[in-house]
């Protein structure tokens, strides 16, 4: 009897993995840390089809069966999944990304799930799961929930993460009144044709009410008060209370004071008194300001101002007409958790020009084309079926 | 809005005295009247707010501060171990403490990703699930210490006793991370990003998933035992903890106030 002499328990199986996560590190360094992506088809579906094949034997195959019985023990699936959950957790805790410590980077730690050790740890568990599914298969209710849950998992983590390699995501900035048809990478200049063009008519914002707030002369929020618009005494703080004189939604500063106007870079104004006992301490104007007119807050003493934050968005939307290669057309509104689908391709609502907020005639839109959302979806549903269906199969094991 | 929850924390301090005058059954009015004053909280706060409360750190403290007591008392039916009311009367008391000390400023607004059909049942499950696993960890606590503290040992329950609510914990937070997934393709425009928060639920999902693997092995009670006890300091990692790392700054999923 040796160390390595089957069957494997925890300590090889702790041995093995560790040794899998160094050697990948090492491989990480010497390739210099770069992240790894995903080939697209048919390179990805190749290579989850050689991996269910390598399994599939390593089932099947005599010689292998030392192999097979230690994928699919216990001891390799506590392990790997310890293993997998502490070296996540380096992603977890250091900010993922190309900017970092210069060891890190070269160790592939600031791109952990795109990296040799990572891959290879779900090369593994996803063989695991593809050698218990054919060893536990059965036609029963009780196998059910086992084979959905280990099917689902592994067909999350296989096309996730081979189906990256079809995942596209490109971004689009839209104007009011233009059309656009090219598209570019986040982070690049470049810019290419897109298989549809977008004419926005107009960008849709909705504001929630503007608030008042008392901050002292560092800037720090002392007190909220409620919305402007909707209450007759708004608030009071330490003995001021504060009066709404008048409330401007749209208003641009004339001289010293402020006019009603519809005009792109208007703010929320309200006309407030401060009251002390029953005396008026300060009155005046206060806004947020917009990108072309500055802000203003009221001074009640030196340590104490009234100030209105900029109102915080509700919704933004963008309203137009899509056009494709083949003479389609139609309309689309794409919002925050409201995406519209063009010919494969999902939009959504991703930013718009911050510094002019509900006068931004800019919209960005992200296009996501993902072929292999639909089997990554089946895998979940399948997990998710199979992990509620525990309840009634752990009873019986209990029983 | 904060005089229900004082009331609340009151009811439980009147009860563990009668506690210490073994009157359980007194205790367990007052747990349950507890209990009761943090859900009329929960619906009061709803209707002023205009929106489920659930944005903030303190607003899901809140809802954890219902949902604790609340199966602690359903396990207790089962179990018959009364000191686990106090327990998680406790815990709810210490995160209701929190929220006095760190008032939130009850924001009536909802950012446009948030306003989802799946905001509310993607949060609850969530509860559910840390309510359920905060609950049993302490079992796992109780029976890791019990042949060290002769007072445990009358307290100590056998892991297959508390099984059905790890499992049930489990399933919640397993509809919790994939309900995440389903959302953040609607709204973010992919199911997973690896996003710290989503990676710290991940993490929190394998530490489970592996006690699932070892609650019914023989032999390996005390190692499933850890696995629970220490579960759940991974689940606070995820819930609170995320915040304060240094990953967070890339996070889109941290809670604002």
């Amino acid at each position: 009897m040796t160390f390595w002499t089957t069957p494997w328990r925890y300590k090889q199986s702790l041995l093995i993995l560790v040794s899998v996560v160094i050697n990948g590190l090492v491989i990480e360094f010497i390739r210099g840390g770069e992240p790894l992506n995903a080939p697209p088809f048919p390179g990805n579906l190749l290579s989850i089809a050689a991996i269910v094949v390598v399994a599939t034997l390593i089932f099947f195959l005599r010689p292998l069966s030392f192999f097979k019985n230690w994928l699919s023990s216990k001891y390799f699936a506590i392990t790997a999944i310890t293993t997998l959950g502490l070296f996540v957790m380096i992603s977890g805790y250091i900010p993922q990304g190309t900017k970092g410590p210069l060891l890190l980077k070269k160790l592939g730690l600031l791109s952990i799930t795109q990296g040799i050790p990572y891959l290879l740890l779900i090369l593994l568990i996803s063989c695991s799961l593809i050698i218990v599914t054919i060893k536990q298969f059965a036609w029963s209710f009780k196998k059910l929930a086992f084979s959905l849950n280990h099917l689902g998992l592994l067909i999350i983590l296989l096309g996730g993460t081979l189906g990256a390699g079809d995942l596209h995501k490109v971004r689009m900035d839209i104007y009011s009144g233009k059309v656009e048809w090219q598209g570019y990478m986040p982070a690049s200049t470049h810019k290419f044709d897109m298989p549809f063009a977008l004419k926005m008519s107009r960008f849709v914002i909705e504001e929630f009410p503007p608030k008042l707030v008392f901050i002292n002369n560092q800037n720090k929020i002392l007190s909220q008060c409620g919305a402007v618009a909707n209450a007759k005494t708004l608030c009071s703080y330490k003995g001021y209370e504060v009066n709404p004189v008048n409330f401007i939604p749209d208003g641009f500063k004339v001289k010293n004071r402020y006019v009603a106007v519809k005009h792109a870079g208007t703010a929320p104004v309200a006309e407030v008194q401060v009251m002390q006992k029953g005396k008026v301490v300060a009155a005046g104007f206060i806004t947020p300001g917009s990108f072309v007119q500055p802000p203003e807050v009221l001074k009640i003493n030196n340590n104490l101002f009234l100030a209105s934050p900029v109102p915080k968005v509700k919704a933004f939307q963008s309203i137009g007409t899509y056009f494709t290669p083949d003479g389609k057309s139609g309309p689309f509104s794409i919002a925050v958790n409201k995406p519209f689908k063009i010919d494969g391709w999902e939009l959504y609502q991703f930013g718009y020009d911050d510094k002019k907020g509900k006068w931004s005639d800019l919209s960005i839109i992200e296009a996501v084309k993902d072929p292999w959302l639909p089997v990554v979806y089946g895998g979940i549903f399948m997990l998710m079926f199979g992990t509620i269906l525990l309840v009634f199969t752990m009873k019986r094991k209990n029983d | 809005m904060t005089d229900l929850i004082i009331a609340a924390l009151i009811s439980w301090t009147i009860g563990y005295l009668f506690v210490i005058f073994k009157k359980q059954k007194i205790f367990t009015a007052f747990y349950i009247i507890s209990t009761i004053l943090i859900a009329v909280e929960i619906i009061l706060l709803w209707v002023n707010l205009e929106r489920p409360p659930m944005r903030t750190l303190g607003e899901t403290r809140l809802w954890y501060s219902f949902f604790l007591p609340f199966f602690g008392i359903l396990i207790n039916l089962k179990l018959k171990r009364n000191w686990i009311l106090l327990y998680c009367s406790a815990m709810a008391a210490l995160f209701l403490v929190l929220n006095i000390l760190n008032p939130d400023t009850f924001d009536k607004t909802l950012a446009p990703a948030l306003q989802s059909p799946w905001f509310i049942p993607h949060v609850i499950v969530y509860i559910v699930a840390y309510a359920l696993l905060g609950a049993t960890s302490l079992y796992s606590f109780v029976y890791l210490f019990k042949n060290k503290f002769t007072f445990l040992e009358k307290m100590s329950i056998s892991l297959k006793e508390i099984n059905i609510y790890v499992y049930i914990g489990f399933i919640f937070l397993t509809l919790g991370l994939l309900f995440g997934a389903l959302w953040a393709k609607e709204a973010w425009g992919h199911y997973w990003t690896w996003d710290p928060k989503e990676t710290w639920a991940f993490i929190s999902w394998l530490f489970y998933l592996n006690y699932l693997h070892l609650a019914n092995n023989k032999g390996e009670e005390r190692i499933a035992a850890y696995t629970l006890s220490f579960g759940f300091i991974v689940v606070l990692l995820c819930w609170f903890g995320v915040n304060y790392m240094p990953s967070a700054v890339k996070s889109v999923h941290t809670y604002t106030n």
